[in-house]
């Protein structure tokens, strides 16, 4: 469980060639679209949104110990996804703005089937308003 | 995410922000400001920090089994390492110089740890530096239980959470020898003959101190101390430890069992912990708390599927329903139980729901030393139906922080209950006739973290440079929740100047996750007071040309005092992964101050 000391600075993947890859657009809270990138299967959407500069945020580095990566899926991939284990979905109960489709980013592996998929960053607002206690 | 954008670099001018705290929602701050205004050169971000190393309770909270956790000190020394982010470590803050100063805090004697390496400054001093403040200097204090025996020192071998972890920590406010000879009760003292460890408090924080203390605790395999052993917990915090023999660990919770404020996460981690077996909880206990929760799961959905609801207090609903599904989980993982049965385990631990502590009891003459708890059985009140919603508030409520089940009764008579927030007295109602005794040799209270306004300023050795009129800084304090009152991160009746995050903020609750939501959220609105600004004006006053303040400056050749940068930390980050390294784990922490300003110096 050692941690490397380096800051990682991009997803440490490799970009596909242009138009050969798997397209995985990155949405923001409000429903603009961030950009849309293409990785390879495999590649899980922590590393990727990394390697595209998107801003989200993997604290833990992908060790499930956080929720900072937590993204949005659409309920057709959601599906299509082996469901969450119990080290992600004792993390996801502590993410914010949690939908039903909600995933941790660095949780999920691209696949083939994936193409063109969307990934919505959750809205942090929504659970500011929570009282303390 | 939108950053605004800065088409005006004309017109708006420079934006310097002092940064008070290096935890994580001072540097989540920084990191956005600095990204969402990557273009411009005219824009520093100058990070405080009271001790010589940054990162706040990512290094002195986070347990040190949780190293994953701690991944994100790789994240903030990426935002440190932007050219135009300074940290300046070693500096304690105070509060601003003031004629007319009310600084809560002079009228008694400081205790405890003082800092007295670092330079300590008012913030005064920082005003004619910077545009904009923000203040993210966490919550470093306890709570108070206020019952007979909890005060500091009163009867021996019953410690407050902060001074425990602390001390698991390295942090050097418990390895300091002349507090420790000033104040020897602080000492975390494990007699052979201790076997019975009771912790006051069901959240987070109790897990952690009890999963350490079962980890080292002799007799250990290695499958349960290893991770540990391999983690950065000081070296003679370990042996220290694992020559104790304590082997059971009490949890104690007001409430519930659906009221608990410790997350799955944390449960399950202890309920897989090797040779420690978890004692159960009555069946019937989780039986009722299973119903409240399913009554709690339903009344919701049936809000979220109704017409009268407006679309936000839907969303309320269908988040109260979420959170009764983790509730949910809670109470099969409680039901369960461990993965080592109490009857084949070495050690064991229990968590024992409906009872608060009414007096610490000990014998002696002299300073007590602890033997028995006192308690009182309470019962959920008539505001108390059991609701999950109720116990957590929301994600961000659970967690690491406060543990409403624990707070002191309501209404109670100790003089301790008038230091807690307002909100947080827990609907329980206390049986009168119902008190009974538990053997204990050592107690942890784990009843929460609490903020407090910024120390008083100490005479000025040397009168400071930079003194004129510094009382229009004077930082508002709401002692009823414990935080600097504001709106959405700005600081009441400071407008556009003075900002708040993380802890201090919100009060002591919530995860890393939840503290960077919050810093972003206020990161933006510095962004957007000052993208609408139009002359730099300082934070009283004008604006000086020099960034860096006199007083920082001139610190060691006027008063001897070492102010650590980012490549000092570095050098001592160094260090203390390599003394780790020889000792085949991933960091030994340096506890001295002194000794770390000597590595940061050479
Ligand atoms: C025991 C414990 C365990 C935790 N474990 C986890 C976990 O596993 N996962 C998780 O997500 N969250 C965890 N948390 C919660 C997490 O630590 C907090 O959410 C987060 O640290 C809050 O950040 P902050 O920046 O508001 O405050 P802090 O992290 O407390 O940072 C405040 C900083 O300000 C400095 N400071 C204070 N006063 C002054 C002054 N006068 N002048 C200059 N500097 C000053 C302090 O030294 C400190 O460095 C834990 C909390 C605790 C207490
Ligand atoms: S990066 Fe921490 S859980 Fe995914």
């Amino acid at each position: 469980m050692l941690h490397s000391s380096a800051p990682a600075a991009h997803g440490g993947i490799h970009r596909p060639d242009k138009g050969t890859g798997i397209k995985v657009t990155f949405r923001d809270s409000k429903g603009a679209d961030i950009k849309t990138v293409e990785a390879n299967e495999g590649d899980d959407l922590l590393s990727v949104a990394h390697e595209y500069d998107v801003d989200l945020e993997g604290a833990c580095e992908g060790s499930i110990a956080c929720s900072t990566c937590h993204v949005i899926l659409e309920p057709d991939v959601y599906d299509s996804l082996e469901e969450p284990g119990d080290d992600e979905n004792d993390m996801l109960d502590l993410a914010f703005g949690l939908t039903d489709t909600s995933r941790l980013g660095c949780q999920i592996k691209l696949t083939k089937e994936m193409d063109g998929m969307v990934a919505s960053l959750p809205s942090a607002t929504r659970n500011m308003s929570f009282k303390k206690e | 995410m939108v950053s605004p954008s800065v088409p005006r670099h004309a017109i708006v001018p420079p934006l310097r922000l002092a940064i008070i705290g290096s935890g994580p929602s001072g540097f989540y701050s920084a990191a956005r400001v600095l990204s969402s205004l990557k273009a411009r050169q005219d824009v520093l971000v100058h990070m405080y920090e009271r001790l010589p190393v940054p990162n706040g309770l990512v290094r002195w909270g986070v347990a040190p089994d949780h190293l994953e956790v701690k991944n994100v000190e790789n994240r903030f020394a990426e935002v440190a390492s932007d050219p135009r982010f300074s940290f300046f470590g070693n500096v304690n803050v105070t509060a601003p110089h003031s004629p007319t100063s009310t600084a809560s805090s002079s009228s008694t004697p400081a205790t405890g740890y003082q800092y007295p390496h670092a330079l300590h400054i008012p913030l005064s001093d920082l005003a004619q530096n910077y545009t904009h403040l923000l203040l993210s200097y966490g919550c470093s204090h306890s709570r108070m239980l206020g019952i007979p025996g909890s005060a500091p020192g009163e009867v021996l071998n019953v410690h407050s959470a902060l001074d425990f972890v602390n001390w698991y920590n390295g942090h050097p406010a418990a390895h300091d020898e002349e507090i420790l000879a000033k104040e020897p009760w602080r000492r975390v003292a494990l007699s052979e003959s201790m076997r019975d460890m009771s912790i006051i408090g069901a959240g987070n924080v109790a897990l952690d101190v009890a999963r350490i203390v079962l980890r080292a605790s002799h007799p250990s395999t290695p499958a349960a101390r290893d991770e540990l052993a391999h983690s950065d917990v000081p070296e003679s915090v370990l042996s220290y430890l694992s020559s104790s023999r304590i082997s059971h660990v009490d949890i104690n919770a007001r409430r519930g069992p659906a009221q608990a404020a410790f997350t799955n996460k944390e449960l399950r981690e202890m309920l897989a912990l090797p040779g420690v077996g978890f004692e159960g909880v009555d069946p019937q206990l989780i039986a009722q708390a299973e119903k409240g929760v399913a009554e709690q799961e339903e009344e919701q959905r049936q809000k979220v599927k109704g017409e009268e609801l407006s679309e936000a207090d839907k969303e309320e609903a269908a988040h109260a329903a979420g959170q009764a599904r983790v509730k949910k989980r809670l109470l099969s993982l409680l039901a369960k139980g461990s993965k080592t049965k109490p009857g084949e385990a070495d050690k064991r631990w229990g968590v024992n729901f409906f009872r608060a502590p009414a007096a610490f009891l000990g014998s002696e003459a002299g300073t007590p030393r602890l033997e028995k708890i006192q308690w009182t059985a309470t019962a959920l009140g008539l505001s108390g139906a059991a609701t999950a919603a109720q116990a957590t508030g929301g994600p961000s409520g659970a967690v690491w922080g406060n543990e409403p089940t624990s707070a002191p009764q309501e209404g109670g008579s100790h003089q301790g209950a008038a230091t807690l927030p307002s909100g947080s007295t827990s609907p329980t109602r206390s049986l009168p006739s119902s008190t009974f005794e538990t053997r204990a040799d050592l107690v942890v209270s784990s009843v929460g973290y609490k903020g407090a306004p910024l120390g008083a300023a100490m005479e000025s050795p040397s009168p400071s440079s930079t003194t004129t009129s510094s009382s229009a800084l004077t930082i508002p304090w709401d002692p009823s929740r414990g935080i600097v009152p504001n709106n959405a991160g700005r600081v009441t009746g400071l407008n556009g100047k003075v900002y708040v995050s993380g802890w201090l903020a919100r009060g002591p609750v919530g995860v890393i996750a939840s503290t960077m939501h919050d810093a972003y959220s206020v990161a933006d609105a510095i962004l957007e007071d000052h993208s609408s600004a139009t002359s730099a004006a300082g934070l009283t006053g004008s604006l000086s040309e020099s960034q860096v303040p006199e007083t920082i400056r001139t610190a060691r050749t006027r008063e001897g005092k070492q102010i650590v940068d980012w490549t000092a930390w570095q050098r001592l980050d160094v260090e203390e992964r390599r003394r780790g390294k020889e000792a085949g784990k991933e960091r030994e922490k340096v506890l001295q101050v002194e000794e770390m300003l000597r590595i940061m110096d050479s």
